[in-house]
């Protein structure tokens, strides 16, 4: 039996309602965008920026092709996701696998040693400090390992691999595989579902990070884009505001243009992942 | 347990225990190599910090480390509790923190209710994707918005507000609107994605419940405010006792970004002070206390949400 019951006003309000709040989402985004592609003459024309009546890519080239700073500054991000999402990502399933094993002696303690740490941290000064005295500053180190793991992501996979009928790797078992072989070679190539949302939540962890650089690097090699793109706007901005003129602001459009670039990434990677959320959200629901 | 009974045969039995342990660990001898890089990671950038907690009760010099530094004992906690700016920073922070519970806790709720019963899918699909997008950008990027959104001279709000003859005011983020702009900026960011976990229950619940419903003569809100409703109640709960233990803190990407020196008066919470003693003051201990401070009252939050949502509704994170 189907519940049948009449397109009545509350659908209809309904659907104009979340209509309205996707609008709400889209329009900030559609607004920077319009600025970005807006010549400079019809920028100037409509203060709204909500239609576009013109449309160039000279901004996008000029920051692609003349900047040097933030394509210096795109690659140390690019460096810096990679390296870190392949070093989170090895970490989490070795972690997760092992922890997905019941008989495991120890694993109860190894589970409340890593889950208090969801819960208490040392802070930011005896991180710092510990940060310094390891020597990692100016390093790509210091921007990758520390935040390596996110425990809550190793309870995601842990959870994923638990749910993974156990005869599979018996069977590997009796074909003479050890457990590191059966892992990598039975394990994973049937975990790319959950794999695949790790790592961009990972990923986009990484690209998104300018916390680190900030504490952690000087060095012009290992500034990446979200602080190129801080100092050009967020701490300009603010140093208007508060009186302090910091020089020649650059260009509104080109300004428009860097942060497009810096949605691009995420916005083209996340459709082909978005399918993958609700199942790792889900295995997350699940208690230890 | 029955220890007193078996007492006779305990060392034989210990024996055949520990070697029965043993094999047990032999057999997953590769699972500890695994766990070996991962407890390292732990040991050294979770727990490494936690034992550099002790700089809070030292006055530390970063030439000398934490085993040779002298201790002051509670030196540092008495001038945190008479230091204006930390109390300025820590109402900021409760205030931002009760606002949120109430303000921005609701609305995935809320949303993820109406997105369930929306009839066209389409819409759905679509305002869904839309949704969570903000969640993955940084606030670098959603501030470089916001600014650019509000700036009085050239921004959106200024000329729809100069449509109406209305009169732009020189600023359009100030200690008053602060507050709220948080509260609104991080709807804007993270509702959406608020609402997957409620939506994966909403998706969990057993269809023949609404049927008999129906058949029973209930209409659809009656059907989302008695079936809906209370299969998200453990959900609500636990999202609540996490909300709980990290308001205090979180924002700090979101606060640190929107800052700017004229709204300290409203805008400084305890993070962003704690930045600033570490960065521009080199005040390492002072930084570890304040740090210590807060750490402990969100763990003290936290526990207090577990155990009323426990009483109330036999709900807890562990």
């Amino acid at each position: 039996m189907v519940i049948k019951s009449k397109f009545n006003a509350f659908d209809v309000f309904n659907i104009i309602f979340t209509i309205l709040v996707g609008l709400v989402i889209f329009i900030p985004m559609w607004y920077i965008f319009v600025i970005s592609t807006s010549t400079y003459a019809a920028y100037i024309r409509d203060p709204f920026h909500l239609i576009p009546t013109s449309f160039t890519l000279q901004e996008y080239a000029r920051a692609v092709l003349k900047t040097k700073e933030m394509l210096t500054a795109l690659w140390a991000s690019v460096r810096i996701t990679v390296t870190g999402t392949v070093i989170s990502m090895m970490l989490t399933i070795l972690g997760g696998y092992a922890l997905s094993k019941d008989g495991l002696p120890g694993r109860k303690i190894l589970f409340r040693i890593f889950i208090f740490t969801m819960f208490f941290g040392g802070g930011l000064a005896p991180t710092y400090i510990l940060i310094t005295k390891l020597h990692m500053t100016n390093t790509i180190w210091a921007l990758t390992i520390p935040g390596a793991i996110s425990t809550y992501n190793m309870i995601l996979m842990k959870n994923f691999f638990t749910s993974i009928p156990s005869s599979l790797e018996e069977a590997a078992k009796i074909d003479g595989y050890n457990d590191l072989q059966i892992l990598f070679r039975i394990v994973l190539p049937l975990s790319k579902p959950v794999l695949a949302a790790i790592s961009l939540f990972y990923a986009v962890g990484y690209w998104n990070d300018y916390f680190g650089a900030l504490l952690y690097s000087s060095s012009q090699d290992l500034m990446p884009f979200q602080i190129y793109l801080r100092n050009l706007i967020i701490v300009n901005s603010a140093a208007m505001r508060a009186g302090v003129q910091t020089g020649p602001s650059a260009q509104e459009q080109f300004k428009m243009a860097v942060i497009i670039i810096g949605i691009i990434p995420v916005a083209v990677i996340y459709p082909f992942v978005q399918k993958y959320f609700t199942q790792g959200i889900v295995l997350g629901a699940v208690k230890e | 347990m029955a220890t007193a009974k078996a007492g006779k045969l305990a060392p034989q039995k210990s024996n055949a225990k520990r070697a029965a342990l043993w094999r047990a660990i032999k057999k997953y001898k590769y699972f500890y190599l695994m766990l070996a890089p991962v407890l390292a990671w732990y040991i050294i950038f979770c727990y490494g910090p936690m034992y550099g907690v002790l700089t809070a009760f030292q006055d530390y010099s970063m030439s000398r480390g934490v085993f040779r530094s002298p201790f002051v004992g509670l030196e540092h906690f008495r001038t945190l509790f008479a230091d204006t700016l930390f109390w300025r920073a820590f109402r900021n922070s409760v205030i931002i923190a009760v606002y949120r519970v109430i303000f921005e806790f609701p609305i995935p709720i809320i949303l993820s209710i109406l997105i369930n019963e929306l009839r066209s899918s389409w819409v759905r699909k679509v305002t869904q994707t839309l949704l969570y997008l903000p969640h993955f950008l940084s606030w670098v990027i959603v501030a470089s918005i916001i600014v650019t959104f509000f700036n009085p001279d050239t921004g959106l709000l200024a000329a729809v507000a100069e449509l109406f003859g209305a009169e732009v005011p020189p600023n359009l983020i100030t200690p008053g609107s602060f507050r709220a702009l948080l509260v609104i900026t991080n709807i804007w960011k993270e509702a959406g994605w608020g609402m997957i976990i409620y939506l994966a229950s909403m998706s969990s619940v057993d269809a023949n419940l609404y049927e008999a419903a129906y058949v029973d003569g209930a209409n659809r809100f009656q059907r989302t405010w008695h079936i809906t409703l209370p299969a998200l109640r453990s959900v609500i709960a636990v999202q609540m006792i996490l909300l709980a233990g990290s308001v205090l803190r979180s924002g700090f990407d979101q606060v640190f970004n929107l800052q700017n020196p004229l709204v300290m008066e409203t805008g400084d919470i305890i993070d962003t002070y704690v930045y600033r003693t570490v960065t521009k003051e080199n005040e390492f201990s002072y930084a570890s206390a304040i740090g210590l401070f807060n750490s402990v009252i969100c763990t003290a939050l936290l526990l207090l949400a577990n155990m009323l949502s426990k009483k109330l509704s036999d709900e807890s994170i562990y």
